[in-house]
C-alpha cells in the first residue's frame, strides 16, 4: 500500500518539475534535427509527403469521395503519427532518460512526463496541415470543435499510461521494445487509416477487435460524419481506466527498481 | 541543519538476465570474495546479485568531511549513489537531511547536446529556481568556471577538464547542503584545483557536508575528518588521526 501512495506521490511531484522536462524535451527536438537546414520543419515536411503520395495511391481505391477520402486520410494519418509515436517513445522512456535517471534524484514521473510532452511537441507538426486539409475541403462544424479538448486529453492520457507500463517493460526486458516496434508496424497496416472499413467486405466485422480504431473513431467521425461516436468513446474511457491502473500498478513495483535494469 | 544518518544500509545490485547455472553458481557456493567487486549472492530462486554495500553505519552532521576509500569495485561510488538518493537500500535505514548535489560521473546529470548556458538552466529549474535568479548564478559560474565562450557552445565539444569545471561550478554555485564528489575534482589543472580548494572550503564554513569518494589515500588524510575504508562493500567510519596513523606505519 505503502509503494502505491509513494508511486501517486511521484507522479503528483514530477508534474511540479515541469519546467525542467519541458525544456529537456524542447532540447530533445532540437537534437533530432540538429545541423539540418528544415529542421523542425521536417516534421512536417514528412507527414504532408508521406499523405500526398499515400492519396495518390490509395484515393482510387477508396470508396468514397476525393474529397472525404482525402479529410480521412489526412485525420487518421495525423491521429496515427500520436500513437505511434506515444508507444514507440513510450518503450524508451526510461533507456532514453538514462543519463538523467543515474545523474539525479528526480522522481521517476519527471521522465515519464518528457517523454509525453515530447511526442505532444512533435504532433503539433502535423496540426497546420490537417488544419489545412479540414478548412480547403469545408469540413468544419461544431461537433469538432467540441471533440478537440476531450481528444486531446485521452491521448495525452493514453500516452501517459503507455510510456509507464511500456517503459518499465523494456527497460527490464529489452525484446519488448523490438517486439512492439514490429507490432505497430503491422498494425498500420490492419488500422483503417489508408484503407476503408468498406473495402474489406464480409472480413469488416474483424476491424472492431482493433483497439486502435476507436481512438481514430473519436477524431475522426466528428469530423467527416458530423456526429459524436459515444460507444468509441467509452470504449476509449474503458481502455483508459484499465490503463492507468495497470500504470500505478507497474509504476508501484518498478519505480525504484528502473535504475538497476538500464 | 544537514545530517546524514545510516544505519545497517546494505545493497544489492539485481543481476538483471542472469541465473544460477554456470559461472554464478560456482561463485556463490565458494562464497569467496574476488579482489574487485563486492560479493555475489543468491538473490532469489533463480536469480543472483552483487552485495555492494553489507550493513554500514555512516553518521554525518553539518560541517562533515567525510571521505570514501576504497580499492576498484569495493563499493565507493555506490555508496556515494545511495547518499545521494540514486539507488534505494535494499535494507536498513537511511535519513538524509538538507539538499543533496551529487557529481558522480562527468557522463551524468548532464546534456551532452545541450549547451553549457542550457544545462546551468536544466539544473536551476529543477531546483525551482525562476528563470532570472538562474541568469545571475549562470554569469557567476561561467566566470567561476573560466569557460568563457565555451558556455555557449554544446557540451560534447567540451574536453573532460572542462565538463568537470562547468559541473562543479554548477553543482557548488546553488549552494548545496550535502555536496557528494567522486574521486577528486580538479585533478592536473593546478590553477583550478586550487580555486576547487578554497570554494570547497568556503562551502564547509556555511555547514556543508562534503563527502569525496577517492583512491588517494595522503590526500584524503589531510582534507577528512573521519572516513570508510570500503573492501568488498564492508567498512567502519573511523576518525581520520586512524588513517594518519596507518599511513605512517606503511611508509
Amino acid at each position: 500500500m505503502s509503494a502505491l501512495k509513494s508511486a501517486l506521490s511521484d507522479i503528483a511531484q514530477g508534474w511540479k518539475y515541469r519546467s525542467f522536462w519541458q525544456l529537456l524535451a524542447w532540447n530533445d527536438l532540437k537534437q533530432r534535427f540538429r545541423r539540418s537546414w528544415i529542421g523542425v520543419g521536417w516534421i512536417m515536411l514528412a507527414f504532408v509527403l508521406f499523405l500526398g503520395s499515400k492519396l495518390v495511391i490509395f484515393s482510387f481505391m477508396a470508396s468514397s469521395t476525393f474529397t472525404v477520402f482525402a479529410v480521412y486520410l489526412t485525420i487518421g494519418f495525423a491521429a496515427w503519427r500520436f500513437i505511434m509515436g506515444a508507444v514507440i517513445e513510450g518503450t524508451n522512456t526510461f533507456v532514453s532518460s538514462e543519463n538523467w535517471i543515474k545523474g539525479e534524484p528526480l522522481p521517476m514521473s519527471v521522465h515519464v512526463y518528457r517523454s509525453v510532452y515530447r511526442n505532444l511537441l512533435l504532433a503539433l507538426g502535423t496540426v497546420p496541415p490537417v488544419m489545412i486539409a479540414c478548412w480547403y475541403f469545408g469540413t468544419s462544424n461544431i461537433y469538432i470543435w467540441a471533440s478537440i479538448p476531450f481528444v486531446l486529453i485521452a491521448y495525452l492520457l493514453s500516452a501517459f499510461w503507455v510510456s509507464i507500463v511500456l517503459g518499465s517493460l523494456c527497460a527490464r526486458y529489452r525484446d519488448f521494445s523490438h517486439l512492439i516496434l514490429t507490432t505497430m508496424q503491422i498494425m498500420f497496416f490492419l488500422t483503417p487509416i489508408i484503407w476503408e472499413v468498406g473495402m474489406l467486405g464480409a472480413k469488416a466485422k474483424y476491424v472492431q477487435y482493433n483497439p486502435f480504431v476507436y481512438y481514430l473513431d473519436i477524431v475522426r467521425i466528428p469530423m467527416l460524419e458530423g456526429y459524436i461516436p459515444w460507444n468509441s468513446w467509452i470504449i476509449v474511457g474503458i481502455f483508459t481506466a484499465i490503463g492507468m491502473t495497470a500504470a500505478i500498478t507497474v509504476f508501484s513495483f518498478s519505480r525504484r527498481r528502473i535504475v538497476f535494469w538500464l | 541543519m544537514a545530517s546524514i544518518i545510516a544505519k545497517e544500509i546494505s545493497l544489492v545490485y539485481p543481476m538483471v538476465g542472469s541465473n544460477q547455472r554456470g559461472r554464478h553458481k560456482v561463485a556463490i557456493e565458494a562464497g569467496k570474495v574476488d579482489t574487485v567487486g563486492g560479493k555475489i549472492i543468491k538473490t532469489g530462486k533463480s536469480h543472483s546479485g552483487v552485495l555492494a554495500l553489507d550493513k554500514l553505519n555512516i553518521n554525518l552532521k553539518a560541517g562533515s568531511r567525510f571521505g570514501i576509500l576504497g580499492s576498484n569495485g569495493s563499493g565507493k561510488s555506490t555508496l556515494l549513489r545511495v547518499l545521494g538518493g540514486i539507488y534505494r537500500p535494499t535494507s536498513g535505514e537511511l535519513d538524509v537531511t538538507g539538499r543533496v548535489t551529487g557529481m558522480f560521473n562527468l557522463n551524468l546529470g548532464v546534456s551532452k547536446e545541450a549547451t553549457g548556458y542550457e544545462n546551468i538552466i536544466l539544473k536551476g529549474l529543477m531546483l525551482g529556481l525562476s528563470r532570472d535568479k538562474i541568469k545571475e548564478h549562470a554569469a557567476e559560474i561561467a566566470e567561476f568556471s573560466e569557460l568563457g565562450e565555451y558556455i555557449n557552445m554544446p557540451v560534447h565539444t567540451y574536453s573532460s577538464g572542462m565538463v568537470m569545471r562547468l559541473m562543479f561550478s554548477t553543482a557548488t554555485s546553488f549552494k548545496p547542503e550535502i555536496l557528494l564528489l567522486d574521486e577528486w575534482i580538479g585533478t592536473g589543472d593546478r590553477n583550478f584545483r586550487d580555486k576547487v580548494d578554497k570554494r570547497l572550503n568556503d562551502l564547509m564554513e556555511s555547514a556543508l557536508i562534503v563527502v569525496i569518494a577517492s583512491h588517494n589515500r595522503n590526500r584524503m588524510a589531510k582534507w577528512a575528518n573521519t572516513y570508510i575504508d570500503l573492501k568488498a562493500g564492508q567498512g567502519v567510519q573511523k576518525d581520520i588521526s586512524e588513517l594518519e596513523r596507518e599511513i605512517k606505519e606503511t611508509s
